[in-house]
């Protein structure tokens, strides 16, 4: 697809930040597990891949210049931002002037790559009969349904959503659930009377994975808030990623606080568990195909029918938008109903086919909503239907103009909060005081024939200071607060 | 004797910087009217004056009638 998703990026570097973030101590433990060192080395980009993929198996150092020589003179700048970067995810550790992997990690990828080490990290599979009901189909579909309920309660909740669209009241969701999407503020409100926020419509218009990662994250935080293990969290959380679709797989060897995140991981259906069996669990596609990165290119899901099988209904394509900004959606589903009915005005329903218009009304509601134009036009363009795929661009330019032009219009004001210096006693003092905001770079506005000067919050601190320790001049300052 | 006033500082164009300076007819905020494109406004005053604006340019906006049934 020739436009590449902004938010997943976005969500694999939130990921990303996440292990940046932590200590030391715990990045050790996370990386003693060969699942964990896997997924956090399918997490990262090519070029980070290839850089690692070329210190594995070398015991010493390389000189960081001779890395560096690897790429082209124009790209040398960016290998080396990519250094960086791993080191910050003590992937790398960089001394006198040599790179080497970590150890631990280097280890543990290594063990990943030839299947030595804790065998256990990667899930133990279920030795009992299998259950023949079960297939990736049915988990498919199971984890279908139980996303999408949530999504639906989501939409459900907005005002405009339910009423316009007549549609089925939402499943009621369970507690953990519930939890969540008020921890991660998609909704807000108590017992009964959620209400989705802003970053919620945010949400809705995301692909699958990043919401998928959205939540993980959120389950992270919300571990650390109930003082859970963060690194077991982590490592069962990588351990599932890399399970394979379609086994089961054994609950015996986990811990307390793994049995209970699967439970709740369950009512996501991000694994599947059945109730009278808790020996066994099932990982679905939604956690499975975290990192694998097949997702979401166009030619992938023509060629493979199985693959579209198990991609959500929401995956494949259905939207077609015309120059004059008409939408021709094929879909019966509610919940794809609802969230396009955030930014477009309906026309007509039929049994499978729904007609509308994107409208500067329609836009303009989404916008104040707090939906950005970005994401509409990411939205429509992920799920494009099969025949706008194949065209470059994929949605028509002058409609995507139009949403950003609507856009633009809505912010004419660029507000920056500030502090207004007027009258000054004298020209000197003026000349002293800009000529300091502008060694340190806290300039907004200035008028040096009226003496006038506007700087930032940030830069009036510390012109205060400038101000105190000019005391011994008996400069006298007053500060008015409106 | 230099005074520094807190507030919000507003970049904008000629066409909405006269809006605002209409808009501070009926209540003050404006703090300074600093050059054709800068303003210094009271923050409190921030918010009503972007919907006010909004509003405004919505209303002065061609509206095609919905769709041709």
């Amino acid at each position: 697809m020739a436009v590449q998703m902004g938010s997943e990026e976005e969500f694999k570097t939130t990921i990303a930040e996440y292990l940046e973030s932590l200590p030391t101590q715990f990045c050790r433990r996370v990386f003693s597990s060969p699942a964990a060192c896997l997924a956090i080395f399918r997490l990262l980009s090519t070029v980070g891949k290839q850089l690692i993929m070329s210190m594995l198996y070398l015991d010493a150092g390389l000189r960081t210049q001779d890395v560096l020589q690897c790429a082209k003179t124009e790209q040398q700048r960016m290998v080396k931002a990519k250094i960086a970067q791993l080191r910050r995810l003590q992937l790398v550790v960089e001394e006198r002037g040599c790179v080497s992997l970590n150890p631990i990690f280097r280890e543990q990828l290594r063990n990943a790559l030839t299947g030595g080490g804790d065998f256990g990290s990667f899930g133990i599979p279920y030795a009992g009969p299998r259950d023949k009901r079960v297939t990736t189909a049915w988990l498919a579909r199971h984890a279908r349904e139980r996303w999408e309920a949530i999504l639906h309660f989501m939409v459900g909740r907005s005002a405009t959503g339910a009423a316009t669209v007549g549609e089925a009241p939402a499943a009621p969701l369970s507690r953990s659930v519930r939890d969540i999407l008020r921890m991660s503020r998609l909704m807000e409100g108590g017992e009964g009377g959620m209400t989705i926020t802003n970053s919620g419509f945010q949400f809705l218009l995301q692909d699958a994975a990043s919401q998928v990662w959205t939540v993980l994250l959120q389950y992270l935080r919300l571990a650390e808030a109930q003082d859970m293990d963060v690194v077991e969290v982590l490592n069962f959380m990588f351990q599932l990623v890399g399970l394979k679709l379609g086994r089961a797989y054994s609950t015996e060897a986990l811990t307390p606080h793994q049995r209970k995140m699967l439970s709740e991981l369950r009512d996501f259906g991000l694994v599947y568990q059945d109730e009278h069996d808790p020996h066994r669990f099932y990982p679905t596609h939604l956690i499975t195909s975290l990192t694998s990165g097949t997702r979401s290119s166009g030619a992938a899901r023509d060629g493979a029918p199985a693959q579209s099988e198990l991609t959500l209904s929401s995956d494949r394509g259905y939207i077609i938008l015309e120059t004059n900004c008409r939408v021709y959606a094929y879909t019966d589903s509610p919940l794809q109903i609802a969230i396009l009915n955030l930014f477009m005005d309906m026309a007509s329903r039929f049994a499978n086919l729904i007609t509308g218009m994107i409208t500067r009304t329609s836009v303009r509601r989404a916008l104040l909503r707090g939906i950005t134009a970005d994401q509409i036009i990411t939205f429509l363009c992920t799920n494009a239907h099969p025949q706008m795929q194949v065209r470059v661009p994929v949605l028509p330019v002058t409609v995507t103009d139009q949403i950003r032009l609507w856009e633009r219009e809505r912010d004419r004001l660029r507000p920056t909060n500030a502090h207004f210096y007027k009258d000054f006693a004298q020209p000197q003092e003026f000349e002293r005081m800009f000529r300091y905001a502008q060694e340190i770079g806290v300039i907004l506005w200035a008028n040096t024939e009226k003496h006038q000067l506007v700087v930032t919050r940030q830069g009036h601190a510390k012109i205060v200071e400038l101000v105190k320790n000019h005391r011994a001049l008996r400069l006298r300052f007053s500060c008015r607060q409106r | 004797m230099v005074k520094a006033v807190k507030g919000t500082f507003i970049e904008c164009d000629p066409a909405a910087r006269e809006v605002l300076l209409r808009l501070n007819s009926e209540e003050k905020f404006i703090i300074e009217d600093l050059d054709s494109t800068h303003l210094f406004i009271n923050s409190t005053h921030l918010e009503r004056v972007q919907r006010a604006l909004d509003e405004l340019m919505d209303a002065n906006t061609y509206k095609a009638s919905n769709l041709p049934s």
